[in-house]
């Protein structure tokens, strides 16, 4: 059982059916949960960051339910924020979840 | 980086994961305040934490296991009875009440139409609340704003009072001016009363649970008129929308597409629209009671359509999702062509293809009284990029068989991407035109705007051939029959 698992326990236990993402060396151990759980949480793989948060705004609109996205530290993370601004300014309930490295 | 930093200003719950027994807390609050505030929450996660094992955590007395939970109800707020009788007094024998609904009012359509109708009062849309109700309510004007309809822009010049209904749309110079019209609003955010309109009254609490409330109290307007204007205003405006919409010129009109778009739909399909002069085509289309549309509203994000149409066909599987874009936002998110075939998502996109920034284009001119300048699109070719994404391409040019080719792409199985090549020198032309507006456009035209003799063209055929047409800016003399006679100009001539 990692801090990841626990994370993913704890989303699924929220009803979240769905994420959002992009894989990468930040967020590598939460996508390994991922795994472990795919059988209960779905993980959308998409070509950029910014498609994430944009999703999972859109997903939220449409259902009323909480959208879930996911990125790698950095590059990845700056990618998600035009799609959050999105979601923070239309009001649409939206969870992003970023991998970070270590800093100095 | 310190992403917890960076996202300060976009997120309301914002924090990083401490520790491994920090990961259920964390969780558990931040999607409580992302649901309870419409918000983003954010978790920064460590990377040394993502794996930790958690057998051998070490917990401090105040963290106890299990000590926090996911039980969750969407909080839905009503106003004190006195505040709504009051609000409900003040409309007593007000005769042109205007309402304006935006996303807040989503799924309280009943409600709205109830309110109408009792008050006698035109709904008028912000684009966000597009699917409050069906454009084929006789409730209701259509959109707002830029995008909006001309009987829409009446109602708020001539309403002596405004019920705003969970909306916060931002372009306040189409509302009714400051000091004009009884205002009344109604937003779960006690913060948004006030934020657009000087209300008089501000009634905090969920759209629906308040309108039921509220129709408790509301007095009946018995005088008619304002609403019977209004829908010979909404009758005329789509009779012109639909003249503009069955065009035959080539290059095809981009209100072709969207015209027959609409037709095409099914009764329930989830359309994503996108920011442009594609954002004017779609918000002029007419939706029906069970559609859902929404796109990047307040934001204007170009390029939400696609990922918008990839949330919601996930969520709704057995949906028809149709993505209404343009060459400019779908080449910047193109490559997520590839996740509709990678997950077998059947999403439709429409993209029209005019080769240019076309809302810049006209923004520079009209607002600016510039020539266009940097918005040239080099011509992607649509049909091979979806093809190469494993998708099909359906390419459109013909507005005779406009209609027949969208439902043939509609019907087929799998991602499409349907490109229409449409008309640059298409105005996207708001519900009135300033005097401003075609001044800026004139000066743009001889300061050496490149398609000024296209751009000329058009817009003089547009007056030629819009002038029986009392919606159109061109329909000045349909107007002044209208008013003398009491009668329309076409149907004297039948």
């Amino acid at each position: 059982m990692t801090a990841s698992d626990v994370l993913i326990e704890s989303l699924i236990d929220w009803g979240v059916e769905t994420i959002f993402g992009l894989p990468g060396d930040g967020i590598n151990g939460f996508v390994e949960a991922l795994r472990t759980h795919k059988d209960h949480i779905r993980y959308i793989h998409v070509r950029h960051e910014e498609t994430a948060a944009m999703a999972a705004t859109g997903y939220a609109k449409f259902t009323g339910k909480l959208g879930v996205c996911f990125s790698t530290a950095a590059p990845g993370a700056i990618h998600m924020l035009n799609g959050l601004y999105d979601a923070k300014i239309d009001q649409a309930p939206v969870l992003a979840i970023t991998g970070m490295t270590i800093t100095i | 980086m310190n992403q917890d930093y960076l996202y300060q200003d976009v997120a309301m719950y914002n924090q990083r994961l401490m520790g491994p027994a920090h990961a259920k807390n964390i969780v558990d609050y931040a999607c409580r305040t992302a649901l309870s505030h419409r918000a983003v929450a954010h978790i920064a996660l460590p990377i040394d934490y993502q794996s930790a094992d958690m057998s051998g955590e070490k917990r401090s007395k105040r963290n106890l296991k299990g000590h926090t939970s996911e039980a969750f109800t969407i909080p839905k707020r009503v106003p004190e009875r006195l505040q709504l009788e009051k609000a409900a007094r003040a409309l007593q024998g007000k005769a042109k009440v205007a309402i304006l609904v935006g996303a807040g009012a989503r799924g309280a359509g009943a409600e709205v139409i109830q309110v109408a109708d009792r008050l006698g009062a035109p709904v008028v849309k912000s684009m966000l609340g597009k699917d409050v109700i069906p454009d084929d309510s006789p409730y209701t004007t259509g959109g707002t704003g830029v995008v909006g309809t001309r009987a829409s822009s009446d109602v708020f010049e001539s309403c002596d009072a405004l019920v705003i209904i969970g909306s916060s749309f931002p372009y306040i110079e189409f509302l009714p001016k400051p000091g004009q019209a009884l205002g009344i609003q109604i937003d779960d955010k006690p913060e948004r009363i006030g934020l657009r309109y000087p209300v008089e009254y501000g009634l905090v609490g969920d759209a629906q649970a308040t309108l039921r409330e509220w129709l408790l109290y509301l007095p009946r307007n018995d005088d008619r008129n304002f609403l019977k204007q209004a829908q010979k205003g909404a009758e005329d405006w789509w009779e012109l929308m639909e003249e503009r919409g069955t065009r035959n010129d080539k290059p095809m009109k981009p209100q072709v597409v969207a015209w027959n778009l609409s037709q095409a739909l099914a009764d329930d399909a989830i359309i994503t629209g996108d920011s442009g002069t594609v954002t004017t085509w779609i918000a002029r289309m007419k939706v029906r009671a069970q559609q859902q549309f929404s796109f990047s509203g307040t934001l204007c994000s170009m390029a939400a359509g696609l990922p918008y149409a990839i949330g919601a066909q996930v969520a709704y599987p057995g949906r028809q999702v149709v993505s209404f874009t343009g060459d400019g936002s779908l080449s910047m998110m193109m490559g997520d062509l590839a996740t509709l075939t990678q997950y077998k998502l059947p999403v439709k996109i429409v993209v029209l293809r005019n080769n240019t920034l076309g809302l810049i284009k006209w923004e520079q001119m009209i607002y600016l009284g510039n020539p266009e300048y940097g918005v040239d699109l080099y011509p992607i070719d649509f049909v091979k990029v979806a093809e190469a994404c494993g998708a099909t391409g359906v390419h459109i040019e013909n507005p005779k068989r406009c209609k027949d080719q969208l439902k043939e792409a509609l019907a087929m199985d799998g991602p499409v991407v349907i490109e229409c090549d449409t008309d640059p020198n298409e105005p996207p032309m708001p519900p009135k035109t300033t005097k401003d507006e075609m001044k800026h456009l004139a000066q743009a035209l001889v300061r050496g705007e490149r398609d000024r003799a296209r751009i000329s063209l058009t817009i003089g055929r547009q007056a030629m051939d819009e002038a029986l047409f009392p919606a159109s800016d061109y329909g000045a003399p349909a107007r002044v029959v209208e008013k003398v006679t009491g009668k329309d100009k076409k149907e004297e001539k039948k």
